[in-house]
């Protein structure tokens, strides 16, 4: 599989066709790389980051090489297509380094399920308390009783999802800093 | 757009992996463009892992799941995410049920309570507060039994979801395993023909040879259908074969009636006799009855002709000249 590194004016040429507001062109550039990231998660590949980061760093390329892309978005899903029938051709081929590196040591498994858990009971308390009933309550209940809380709230059941979600990926985001808060202090200490 | 974002039956099949091609690409185009739809996307999925976790999926619908999301690391990762939240979000939710012990001073109705009950004479006081006491140790240890028969619950079900996980890994590496064992056999065995092939194709010219030279018996069917000197039989006799067996498919009324049968060959032209055969039995082939007689392939040479008929007579009961049962025309020719 062909490499590509992405120069800081490729990069900046991505993101202005993102969006012109630079602003507004990084948040842009995330949705398009989450979004790319849960495309290849779903097709089943074990490296989704690093063959999301392979598509843009084509379109990227292509992008700096002047080509003409009416449409960016549908652009970068046909070049991902591409990137991800290239991986199952070859999958070994350029990658090995990188799953090395990616792979976690069976030794931490019970260390990092133990640190994510105690992450995730602190999290939960740092949501407000609004937010945390709904988190709680949601876990608790089945289909019929979702039903009813989102009647309850005023809400549809599409609606009530979409706000549990967010949510959660809040809580998600906050129990990644402190898992990784705590390897670092960890290592730290290691280190001393 | 709007009817693939409100459609969440095609989206959870989407996620199981039970679309088309086609259509998981209109899917997968929608939500590039398309935020809320993406994000509907991914609140649908994480439902769906919770719902596999607390185990509400239906055993079709749980077979899909596991054949898709524990077969990455990723996905397992979160699932195990997930039960950590559902085993927290249970505790705290337990947690809340609990009374509260703290008695206060300051106006609580439960302190005002007690203050009465403190006025009453002091044995009857002291026997209820012991009661009081007593009914809370009891129900804050019925509590934390509850909490732990739960804790226990959920620690098997994490177990069987780890070996469900371990099973899948397995089942998945060994059905790899079989896959690759499988390509590499028909590889083997491609090569296997493909040398076959080609030692046939030297060996066929021989082959043939052998088999005419043992060959010595040709077979010509003889039907209704060639009944007509118009429209005869034909055979081209090669040389080395030494007979030429005529079956004659009888019909099923004359088949059952018992009797032998001569059978009278001639040539067409002056109806000279060149063969005869008496007590022709009939036999019973898999469909139908039939008669076959072998004649020298010499007879047939030595008239110089080709066009021959075969007479079927058949012993007439109580009249001097027998019954003639069939007449077939054939042709014999010689390579």
């Amino acid at each position: 599989m062909r490499t590509w590194d992405l120069s800081q004016e490729a990069f900046f040429q991505l993101l202005e066709r993102l969006d012109v507001n630079p602003t507004l062109a990084g948040a842009e550039y995330e949705k398009l790389r989450s979004k790319l990231i849960f495309f290849f998660d779903r097709k089943g590949c074990p490296i989704p980051n690093e063959l999301c980061d392979e598509t843009i760093n084509r379109v990227a390329q292509k992008i700096g090489e002047g080509c003409e892309i009416p449409d960016l978005l549908k652009f970068s899903l046909g070049v991902a297509r591409l990137v991800l029938l290239e991986y199952w051709n070859d999958p070994k081929k350029d990658w090995d380094p990188l799953d090395e590196q990616l792979a976690v040591p069976v030794i931490d498994r019970e260390d990092f399920e133990e640190q994510r858990f105690e992450c995730m009971k602190k999290c939960l308390q740092s949501l407000s308390s609004e937010d945390r009933d709904l988190i709680v309550k949601n876990c608790s209940l089945d289909k019929n009783g979702k039903l009813e809380m989102a009647a309850t709230l005023g809400l549809t059941m599409n609606a009530l999802r979409l706000r549990v979600f967010r949510i959660r990926a809040r809580l998600r985001e906050c129990c990644e800093k402190c898992i990784r808060a705590r390897k670092e202090v960890a290592s730290r200490s290691r280190a001393l | 757009m709007e009817q693939i974002s409100h459609n969440e039956q095609v989206i959870i099949r989407y996620l199981l992996n039970e679309l088309s091609e086609e259509e998981q690409a209109r899917i997968e185009e929608a939500y590039l463009g398309d935020d809320s739809l993406f994000d509907q996307i991914r609140a649908l999925e994480e439902e769906l892992l919770e719902d596999y976790v607390k185990g509400d999926l239906s055993g079709l619908a749980r077979r899909q799941f596991e054949r898709q999301y524990l077969a990455s690391e990723r996905s397992r990762e979160r699932i195990r995410a997930t039960r950590d939240l559902i085993q927290i979000c249970s505790f705290e939710s337990n947690a809340r049920k609990v009374p509260n012990h703290n008695l206060k001073r300051s106006g609580s109705p439960l302190g005002a309570r007690l203050r009465l009950i403190a006025k009453q004479p002091l044995a009857l006081g002291l026997g209820m507060a012991a009661a009081l006491l007593l009914i809370f140790g009891l129900g804050s240890a019925v509590e934390l039994l509850r909490l732990q028969m739960r804790l226990a619950t959920v620690s098997e079900e994490r177990a069987v979801f780890e070996q469900r996980a371990n099973e899948a890994e397995h089942q998945l590496a060994g059905e790899r395993e079989r896959l690759n064992a499988e390509r590499a056999e028909i590889a083997s065995l491609r090569e296997r023909l493909r040398r076959d092939n080609n030692q046939s194709g030297q060996l066929e010219p021989e082959r043939v040879r052998t088999r005419t030279s043992e060959n010595q018996t040709a077979l010509l069917a003889l039907t209704q259908g060639m009944r007509s000197f118009s429209r005869p039989a034909r055979i081209a006799i090669s040389a080395g074969t030494r007979f030429l067996d005529l079956q004659v498919n009888l019909e099923e009324q004359e088949a059952a009636k018992p009797r032998s049968y001569r059978a009278v060959v001639k040539t067409v032209e002056g109806e000279r006799e060149i063969w005869i055969r008496e007590g022709v039995k009939p036999r019973r082939s898999k469909s139908f009855p039939l008669v076959v007689v072998r004649v020298p392939v010499d007879s047939f040479k030595a008239t110089g002709k080709q066009d021959f008929m075969l007479t079927l007579y058949a012993p007439a009961t109580g009249e001097k000249n027998d019954d003639e049962v069939d007449i077939l025309y054939f042709q014999v020719t010689f390579k």
